[in-house]
C-alpha cells in the first residue's frame, strides 16, 4: 500500500524539477542573443554581468508561477526593441556608444525606453499591477542593456517614464 | 468519475500549472485513486500496477507546468497515463523476448542427477574392494575377469560352487560395510 504523504512529497519534488526544466527553456532564446552581444560589444564586463542577471532573473521568475512567465515574456518583448535598436545604431554610427548625454543617441534610447515601458504597462493591465510591472520592466531594462550598456541605462529612464504614461492610460476599472 | 470530481481535478491541475504548490494535496486525493484503478485494469499484477501508477503520477506532476488550462485535466492526465502504460507493456514484452532463449531452468537434464552419480561411484568402489578380497577362481566362477564355465565340472557342482562364491562375497561385504 502506498503512503500518500510520501507520494505527495515525491510528487512535489518531481513537480519542482519539471517546473525548473520548463523555466530553463528561456536559455534557448537568450543564449544566442547573449553570445551575439558578447561578440559585438566592446564593454564585455558589464554586458556579461547584465546577461547573467537577465538569465538568473528570467529562470527564477518563470520557475515561480505562470505570472512570472508572463512578466518575462513582456519584459523580453519590450526589451527587444531597444536591444535591436542598439545593434542598428552601432552599425549606423559607431560613435554612439561613447556619445555625450545630450546626443541624439541618448534621446532615441530614452524614447524607445518609453515605448518599452508603455508596452509593459499595457500588457500588465488587469494583472496584479505594480509588482508585475516592476518585474517586467526589470527584465526589459536588462535585455536593453545587453546591446549597449550606456544606451541601456538611458533606456531604463525611458522605461520608467513609459510605465508611468502607460499606467496612466489604463482605465481605472481595468486596474481594479 | 462524476462531474464534480472531474472539475476539482481540473482545478487542481490548473492551480499547479499556475504555480500554486498547495494544490498538490488536492491532486493526490483526486487523481491518485483514479490512476491506481486505471493501472490495475491495465496490468495484471497488483505490485506492478502500484509501481506504474506512481511513475505515471510523478510524470504528470513533472509536466503540470506545461498544462494548458483550456484542455480537460482528466483527459490530459489519462493521455500521459496511457502512453506510460503502453511503454511499460512494450518494455515487458521486449524483456520477455530477450530472456526466453536463456531460460535454462525449464530444460530437463536427460542424465541422472549428481546424487545418483555419486551413489553409483561409491557402490562401484565398494564392490571392487569386496571382489579384491575373494580369490581369482571365485571371481571366474562369478563370470568376472573373462572366466568361462569349467568344462570338466557338472552343472550341479558348478551351481553349488557359484553359490559358495556368492556367500563368500556377502560375508566379505558384511565384514567391511555391515549389513547391506
Amino acid at each position: 500500500m502506498v503512503n500518500l504523504e510520501e507520494l505527495e512529497a515525491h510528487a512535489l519534488r518531481a513537480y519542482e524539477v519539471g517546473r525548473f526544466r520548463v523555466a530553463s527553456r528561456v536559455i534557448l532564446l537568450l543564449a544566442p542573443i547573449i553570445a551575439l552581444c558578447l561578440l559585438e560589444t566592446r564593454e564585455r564586463g558589464p554586458c556579461a554581468c547584465c546577461a547573467a542577471l537577465l538569465l538568473v532573473a528570467s529562470i527564477w521568475l518563470r520557475w515561480q508561477d505562470r505570472a512570472g512567465v508572463e512578466h518575462v515574456t513582456t519584459g523580453l518583448l519590450a526589451g527587444g526593441i531597444p536591444l535591436a535598436f542598439a545593434f542598428v545604431l552601432r552599425c549606423i554610427d559607431p560613435h554612439c556608444a561613447s556619445a555625450g548625454v545630450f546626443s541624439y543617441c541618448t534621446a532615441i534610447s530614452i524614447l524607445l525606453g518609453g515605448v518599452t515601458g508603455t508596452i509593459a504597462a499595457l500588457r500588465a493591465r488587469g494583472a496584479n499591477a505594480r509588482g508585475s510591472l516592476a518585474f517586467a520592466a526589470a527584465i526589459a531594462a536588462l535585455a536593453a542593456s545587453l546591446g549597449c550598456f550606456r544606451l541601456g541605462l538611458a533606456s531604463v529612464v525611458g522605461v520608467v517614464v513609459g510605465i508611468v504614461l502607460g499606467s496612466a492610460s489604463v482605465p481605472r476599472d481595468a486596474r481594479a | 468519475m462524476d462531474p464534480e470530481r472531474r472539475k476539482a481535478l481540473h482545478v487542481a491541475i490548473s492551480r499547479l500549472a499556475d504555480g500554486d504548490r498547495s494544490a498538490m494535496k488536492e491532486l493526490v486525493h483526486t487523481l491518485w485513486p483514479v490512476l491506481l484503478d486505471f493501472a490495475r485494469r491495465s496490468v495484471r499484477q497488483e505490485q506492478d500496477a502500484e509501481d506504474i501508477a506512481q511513475e505515471v503520477f510523478y510524470r504528470i506532476c513533472s509536466r503540470a507546468a506545461e498544462f494548458d488550462r483550456d484542455r480537460d485535466g482528466l483527459s490530459w492526465a489519462f493521455g500521459i497515463a496511457s502512453y506510460e502504460i503502453l511503454s511499460h507493456r512494450r518494455k515487458q514484452q521486449r524483456l520477455h523476448r530477450t530472456l526466453q532463449p536463456f531460460n535454462f531452468a525449464t530444460v530437463p537434464d536427460p542424465g541422472c542427477s549428481q546424487e545418483e552419480q555419486t551413489i553409483r561411484v561409491q557402490l562401484q568402489s565398494a564392490l571392487a574392494t569386496v571382489l579384491g578380497e575373494i580369490s581369482v577362481s571365485e571371481q571366474a566362477l562369478l563370470g568376472l575377469n573373462g572366466g568361462g564355465p569349467l568344462a570338466n565340472v557338472s552343472a550341479l557342482a558348478l551351481r553349488k560352487r557359484r553359490q559358495r562364491a556368492l556367500d563368500r562375497v556377502r560375508t566379505v561385504w558384511r565384514r567391511l560395510y555391515g549389513e547391506p
